[in-house]
């Protein structure tokens, strides 16, 4: 019986397959008509659109969803459009709920895990960076500032204490993503909280906008080095992979003990230049763990390590100036025990001036960290790119047009760096919309 | 199992000849349009010249053009869209375009026409299905009459297409819609099940899934 049921499911499967693929593309004109249809129109109906309303509609598309020709914002949008004001045009569309909603999500969503999948589930990092382009706050908040976005007013959800459904479990997120939740209405923005010694939530005094989110962590604090911390953060918002930032003429003092210096050769020629600048940052980090069993995971901040925290493989006693860097700092005294030791969070930045740095090179702790990258050229370029990827389909691994990406970084940096701007602004440039 | 057999009737009906044709031209619109650049480059000769409605512009934009309010949208379809979310366009790319696209979209498209028709039923005036019985358990009295029916059957084609499509339906293309909702196994009487199945139809053509 359940064998017949599987073989009838199977069997409707394969045919809507087979009859949506046989079907698809064939020729309207193959239907047969017997009869004219009505010529009676509604008020307001047309029999074909204008180029300014198509274009509109394209536009509104992109930034937004697909709408009725008649809806009132596309007519506002289209006498725009008909005056050649694309951005003003772009700018209005920006304000729909489903610009938050669909393509910042989006946006946000892609920068939130190492696939750079739009299709990730709703965490703390896209509510917070769809809540800063709703609001209209200066996007390198993204990186240094001390809030989240929750929803806890939302209709259906019920997870929405803090500590239980946002800092130790995803379950808040997991009902707006169940409910479709409008995010646009509901978002509210909070204090960014972490699990803290006593081993209970307390605000993060540290906090770098989205580096120090669930998900972020989640995603690239959890066991490791607290490296992948740095390298995704370079990726994800200064668009540029480990592989443009090695440089072996670095000086390797902040190399860390579990780094292999054999063959010195190798060492010399490759590792070291992923390790000299990437560990001299990860100090930054140097205080937050993310602790995860199988019902729940939260980021540790300052979490005081004993010998009695460790497991039973690791027997040395911890000493006091590293009591709160976490045991995952402290792996390979066997492979190079004259490696740098992290005790502190201080960091210093060696990496070249491709990234357009503008504030100091060394720092204390993740807000500085982030601070320095928010700041950066590279920080508006790579917005600047990833808007373009996002309405135009400028792919990411490929680089748009440079003279476009600066004009747009431009753009973004002299007008405060608004997100809902940026989007206007790379929807309405000739590149994005020639032949409209 | 009911909706499933409209999303298997619709994608008999509503698919023969509406589907983009894969030309020389950049375009995948029936209509000569300009539309977006891109870059020379690129391997995909369509990326970034057309855009294909993405997974949450489907939901949205199902909820906008059927103008139905958050609270309107039932949990079931909700449920519909989560499930069916893997297969519907991630990034708006038209190698996403594909039949378990079309397949899961019609079933998503089916589940929000469930939902407005339930509003409609409920409400003082019919806006899409004007002249239905919509009612489950009150049965249409009866059988369509070929002109006055008829021409409700297209004032809702025509309805829905200018809300979902974003452009007017053609009349050949009321046609098709009016002429096999009619012949259909469910399109004999203006009852509820006739207005699911149209309502699918339209909202299963690949005109909602361009822009």
């Amino acid at each position: 019986m359940a064998m017949a049921t599987k073989l009838r499911k199977v069997t409707i499967a394969s045919l809507l397959m087979a009859v949506s693929v046989v079907l698809f593309f064939q020729n309207c004109s193959a239907v047969k008509i017997n009869a004219p249809a009505s010529n009676s129109r509604t008020p307001g109906e047309v029999a074909e659109l204008s180029l300014n309303t198509k274009k509109t509609l394209q536009i509104l598309g992109r930034l937004s969803v697909k709408s009725a020709y008649d809806h009132p914002l596309v007519s506002k949008m289209e006498e725009l459009v008909k005056e050649d004001k694309l951005f003003d045009a772009a700018l209005l569309a920006t304000e729909t709920d489903a610009f938050v909603n669909i393509v910042v999500r989006d946006f946000a969503a892609k920068m939130s895990n190492r696939e750079q999948s739009a299709t990730a589930p709703l965490n703390d990092m896209i509510t917070t960076i769809v809540g800063i382009a709703r609001d209209d706050l200066d996007a390198r908040e993204m990186l240094s500032g001390d809030f989240f976005y929750y929803a806890p007013d939302a209709p259906g959800v019920t997870k929405k204490t803090i500590d239980n459904h946002v800092v130790r479990t995803h379950a808040h997120y997991d009902e707006l993503e169940r409910e479709q939740t409008n995010l646009a209405k509901h978002l509210t923005q909070s204090r960014q909280m972490v699990i803290g010694s006593s081993g209970s939530a307390m605000e993060l005094t540290d906090a770098a906008g989205v580096l120090t989110s669930r998900a972020f962590m989640m995603a690239h604090a959890v066991a490791g080095t607290n490296r992948r911390i740095v390298e995704y953060a370079f990726s994800q918002f200064l668009c540029s992979p480990i592989e443009e930032w090695a440089d072996t003429s670095i000086p390797d003092g902040y190399v860390g003990r579990d780094i292999t210096r054999m063959p010195n050769d190798l060492y010399k020629s490759k590792c070291v230049g992923c390790h000299a600048p990437m560990d001299a940052l990860r100090p930054a980090f140097a205080f937050v763990d993310f602790a995860y069993t199988n019902t729940s995971g939260f980021t540790e901040y300052q979490k005081r390590y004993t010998s009695e925290n460790l497991d039973a493989k690791t027997v040395a006693a911890v000493p006091a100036d590293e009591q709160l860097v976490p045991t995952k700092f402290r792996r390979g005294q066997q492979v190079f025990a004259e490696g740098f030791i992290v005790q502190d969070s201080k960091w210093e930045n060696f990496t070249s001036d491709q990234f357009g740095w503008r504030t100091p090179r060394q720092g204390e702790g993740m807000k500085s960290f982030g601070r320095m990258l928010a700041h950066s050229r590279a920080f508006s370029t790579c917005m600047a790119r990833r808007a373009l990827h996002s309405v135009c389909y400028f792919p990411l691994e490929k680089k748009a047009p440079e003279n476009l990406v600066d004009r747009l970084a431009d753009d973004f940096e002299s007008h405060g760096y608004k997100l809902r701007r940026l989007f206007a602004q790379a929807i309405s440039q000739p590149e994005c919309t020639e032949g409209l | 199992m009911k909706i499933a057999a409209h999303v298997l009737a619709v994608l008999f009906v509503g698919l023969p000849g509406c589907g983009f044709k894969q030309t020389q031209s950049v375009s995948l619109s029936s209509e000569k349009t300009p539309v977006f650049k891109v870059p020379s480059e690129e391997t995909d000769p369509f990326r970034g010249k057309v855009g294909v409605v993405k997974q949450r512009q489907l939901f949205a934009g199902y909820k906008t053009c059927l103008k139905l309010e958050d609270e309107s949208v039932s949990l079931r379809t909700k449920n519909a869209f989560q499930a069916l979310r893997p297969q519907l366009s991630p990034e708006g790319l038209v190698k996403d375009f594909n039949s378990p696209m079309l397949t899961a979209a019609a079933q998503v498209a089916a589940e929000f026409c469930v939902d407005r028709l339930d509003f409609e039923a409920s409400a003082s005036e019919q806006f899409f299905f004007k002249g239905f019985q919509l009612v489950d358990g009150k049965v249409a009295q009866d059988g369509i009459k070929e002109t006055g029916d008829a021409l409700a059957v297209d004032e809702s084609v025509r309805a829905l297409a200018k809300s979902c499509w974003g452009q007017p339906a053609q009349p050949d293309e009321i046609l098709i819609v009016r002429d096999q909702t009619l012949n259909s196994a469910v399109g004999k009487l203006m009852n509820r099940s006739t207005a699911l199945y149209l309502c699918t139809v339209v909202l299963s053509a690949p005109k909602v899934f361009q822009y």
